[in-house]
């Protein structure tokens, strides 16, 4: 029997003790003494999340595909366990082994959304890994960070040993490989750190020195070794069809958020709305097979025995073989009794008729995110949704049967007024009118039920809307209530519902998405003065944050009110994408002036990311590669 | 094809739930490519029915479900086959095929349970080095046993005699072997029991002095009830005692695993 970290005392007394004990069907074990790098792969909140995460398990599967390797996952333990380790110095461990995380060889943490910063340091410091990079030794692992918030490190840059910008199927291996060459041969690890470097897609952030102007902006941004890059291009995998994917996914005993085989048809997104940071970081898109999927979908299925499995892309409806795959999955999935569940589909005929033959038409909703209430609106931000697609959409539905709809927009876009915010409403009001024009009172199944959601715009890195300044905290709350009254008004009022999202969260997720190194700090103090699992709105502390700013002398509204100038330095310049700068700032201006940009399926735009030479940008040919 | 499916469930699989239990023999048996029969509708689910539900922070050598398949299988191919994907801690003791319920009904096996056998240890901390075989003897000759049970609105006491039908000490330290009620008539739980011993132990040691932290175990834990999933006191039980279970059996005595069988 694997021995466990934790006493039978302790596991009876925390929520979930099945969080923290491992030994699930797909996990995989090996025999410590035959291994020669251990891995510890890190996904910095509670288990039911970060099991739910496809990235994780692909690595997984790629690292233990190696016999001298063996990865093992980490969670963020929950509050209840974190203070009894704290008080009985238990370090953390990994689920597998259950040996104590201070011991591996790395510690790769996926970063995907700012507000597990404080959790990433929760998991240093459990572990007893130094918090700052500069003050490990040997006897501590390599701390490497990677996923979408890589793509702005430097709020991070302190206590990271390394950055992996993009797409890990690429490099992880070579760099494991460096590593015990290194450790063979005796180098320091700054000697590993230096060689590191160089490996494509990594960033060594204690290398590089940030000057800072007058005013606050940046200066200048240097490597401060000769021979480290100046700039890191992200890695991605331009053949999805020949690589590693987890045949044989984590089964977790407990349910958890993603309880269900997920499988990625593509990766990246033709359509370029100017907000999403996802539909330019992952340029340019790329499918997998119809074969490759029907093949994975089967393997998953059979290795894993789950009664669901999820299409994963950002705009399925995008995926050329949709249909066919569609025909084949609904089939296998009928004969084995698997669900099939269908995220981010277009709402037309082709895809009601799918829905119909997936789900229970009275138990689902239909999901909209026109993300604005306006046309005006939809052409700032390149939403290529019309109202005329989203009333049609909903009138075949309702005929269909459906009465639950859900809508998704966005307050305090980039030039946004009272128009747009109304328009929110207005919108919603004729969703709810075309029910009842479209279904007979004799056909309806009770009333319509409509849930609008807002949450407030966060410019993010690496979007056209990256020079956006944002709002103060009490403006957003200001327009989400004048909404929220506009909803009462409305003639259908009493059937929709609307909710919005904190506005305190979202004013530090605009800070740390776009912070500098200085911000290191803030979070620092903030993590020190108790903040965790700041994504939990029972558990975000505003007060503490806001002392942590004050601690440290750092104005959050210079990362949020400020107006950013067209040539200023972003902390994230350095990083090459492939999108240029100078289509960002080409599609700002065509924002500003309301002009939309094709999709990549329609017309390349010349963005950049045809230097990867793969994925759509091939069929536009030699053009795609030209522009930029 | 209906069966009776016997596991057990040990090592770190005691702090998996009853209802992960389930799931985790839905995804067995798909895995193991048994043809589960399902339910109609739109969320068409197979329909495993446990005997009696574990606690978390217990295990158990004699667990129960019965299912059905649609195919006549050999019983031994069926154990192999889900055996070759349990994980560890987790293993299929025996399948059984059972006569069809449509012409004898009362022979499921949550309606079969009667009585349950366990082994429960003390741990360190509540170890009392008492002779256990003499005290176990006088606390079985005691007419009545009386435990308190709280029940929302009152607390109201319940003699436990009556549902104790084998206790003994084992040669092992501080170990005991228990068969007492079990299931919907009257269901009691093994912690009571030792509550009630060790309160029992501590009153002949000190006379007339009534324990104050036994009393409110006692308070916490004691009664019998009916509840389905008896997981509430998971901390109080596991921090003193460790409990296996060993069978559950039918109110004759016999084994679930015997009892329903086919040529029955
Ligand atoms: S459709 Fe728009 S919002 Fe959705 S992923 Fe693509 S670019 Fe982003
Ligand atoms: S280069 Fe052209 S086709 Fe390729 S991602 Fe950019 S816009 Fe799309």
């Amino acid at each position: 029997m694997r021995k466990l970290a934790l006493e039978d005392d302790i596991l009876l007394k925390v929520e979930k003790p099945a969080r923290y004990i491992g030994g699930e069907i797909g996990s995989v074990m090996k025999d410590p003494t035959r291994v020669r790098t251990r891995f510890a792969m890190c996904f910095p909140d509670v288990y039911e999340i970060g099991m739910s995460h496809l990235g994780i398990q692909i690595l997984y599967a790629m690292l233990n595909s190696r016999e001298d390797i063996w990865c093992e996952r980490v969670y963020s333990p929950w509050t209840d366990l974190d203070a009894v380790m704290r008080e009985r110095h238990i370090p953390l461990f990994a689920l597998e082994s259950q040996d104590p995380v201070r011991r591996f060889d790395f510690l790769g943490i996926t970063i995907q959304y700012e507000m597990c910063y404080t959790n990433i340091l929760q998991i240093l410091d459990l572990s007893g890994i130094p918090l700052h990079a500069e003050e490990r030794s040997w006897d501590d692992p390599i701390v490497i960070g990677g996923g979408p918030c890589t793509y702005n490190p430097e709020p991070l840059a302190p206590f990271f040993d390394l950055f992996y910008i993009g797409e890990g199927e690429t490099q992880m291996l070579r760099l494991i490989d460096i590593y015990q060459e290194c450790r063979a041969q005796g180098v320091s690890r700054e000697e590993f750190l230096l060689r590191a470097s160089s490996v494509p897609g990594l960033y060594v952030p204690s290398l590089y020195k940030t000057t800072y102007h007058e005013d606050g902006t940046i200066a200048s941004f240097r490597p401060v070794v000769p021979g480290v890059p100046e700039r890191v291009r992200k890695e991605i995998e331009t053949d999805l069809d020949h690589t590693w994917y987890p045949e044989h996914p984590i089964v977790p005993f407990i349910k958890v958020t993603q309880d269900r085989v997920v499988l990625e048809i593509q990766r990246g997104c033709i359509r370029g709305c100017r907000f999403c940071q996802a539909g330019m970081i992952y340029r340019p898109v790329r499918e997998r097979s119809l074969s490759f999927n029907e093949d994975m979908a089967r393997q998953m299925l059979d290795s894993t025995g789950q009664e669901e499995i999820s299409l994963s892309s950002l705009s399925s409806s995008d995926y050329s073989n949709l249909s066919p795959l569609l025909e084949n999955l609904i089939e296998e999935c009928d004969r084995r009794h698997v669900n099939i569940s269908l995220p981010s589909l277009r709402i037309d005929s082709f895809s009601l008729d799918v829905m119909k033959r997936v789900q229970d038409v009275r138990k689902s909703s239909l999901t909209f995110a026109p993300e604005a209430g306006t046309q005006r609106m939809r052409d700032v931000i390149n939403k290529g949704l019309t109202e005329e697609d989203i009333l049609h959409g909903a009138s075949e539905a309702f005929r269909g049967g459906w009465n639950r709809v859900k809508l998704y927009f966005m307050i305090g876009l980039p030039g946004e007024t009272k128009e747009d915010v109304q328009g929110i409403a207005e919108l919603s009001e004729k969703v709810c009118e075309t029910y009842y024009d479209a279904v007979p009172r004799e056909n309806r199944h009770g009333k319509i039920q409509l849930t609008a959601s807002s949450s407030f715009f966060v410019p993010k890195p690496f979007t056209p809307f990256q020079w956006a300044k944002m709002l103060p905290e009490q403006e957003y709350l200001r327009r989400a209530r004048f909404l929220k009254d506009t909803f009462r008004a409305q003639k259908c009022g009493r059937s929709m519902h609307y909710q919005y999202h904190e506005a305190d969260v979202t004013v530090l997720e605009g800070v740390l998405a776009r912070g500098d190194r200085r911000t290191a700090a803030v979070v620092e103090s903030a993590y020190r003065k108790g903040c965790l699992f700041d994504s939990w709105s029972d558990c975000f502390d505003r007060e503490r944050w806001q002392a942590a700013f004050e601690e440290n002398g750092v104005d959050p509204e210079f990362y949020t009110l400020r107006d950013r100038s067209e040539d200023e330095i972003f902390p994230w310049d350095f990083i090459d994408i492939g999108v240029t700068r100078k289509f960002l700032r080409r599609e700002w201006n065509r924002a500003m002036q309301g002009v939309v940009t094709p999709n990549c399926r329609q017309a390349c735009s010349g963005c950049g990311a045809a230097v990867f030479g793969c994925g759509i940008c091939r069929t536009h040919g030699e053009k795609g590669g030209q522009a930029g | 094809m209906k069966i009776r499916v016997k596991f057990a469930k040990t090592g770190n699989m005691r702090f998996i739930g009853h209802l992960d239990i389930l799931r985790y023999f839905q995804k067995a048996f798909q895995r193991a490519k048994l043809p589960l029969r399902f339910t109609e509708g739109f969320h068409p689910h197979p329909v495993l029915s446990f005997a009696s539900p574990l606690g978390v922070g217990l295990t158990s050598e004699g667990e129960y479900f019965d299912t059905e398949l649609v195919e006549n299988m050999d019983c031994a191919e069926i154990r192999e086959r889900l055996n070759a994907q349990m994980s560890e801690g987790m293993s299929v003791l025996a399948v059984i095929r059972l006569v069809d319920t449509e012409k004898k009904r009362n022979n499921n096996a949550m309606a079969l349970v009667g009585q349950a056998e366990y082994q429960v240890r003390l741990r360190k901390a509540f170890s009392h080095q008492a002779d256990w075989e003499e005290t176990v003897h006088q606390f079985l000759m005691q007419e009545k046993i009386p435990v308190l049970r709280c029940t929302k609105r009152n607390t109201e006491e319940v003699n436990i005699r009556p549902l104790i039908y084998e206790m003994r000490a084992e040669p092992e330290p501080d170990t005991f072997f228990l068969r007492i009620s079990a299931g919907s008539a009257a269901n009691l739980r093994p912690e009571t029991v030792l509550d009630a011993l060790l309160h029992f132990t501590q009153s002949q040691q000190f006379p007339g002095e009534g324990d104050a932290e036994t009393e409110k175990a006692e308070n916490g834990n004691a009664g019998t009830e009916n509840a389905a999933e008896q997981t509430g006191s998971a901390m109080d039980r596991a921090g003193k005692y460790e409990i296996c279970r060993l069978d559950i059996l039918t109110a004759e005595g016999i084994p679930l695993g015997e009892a329903g069988k086919e040529d029955q």
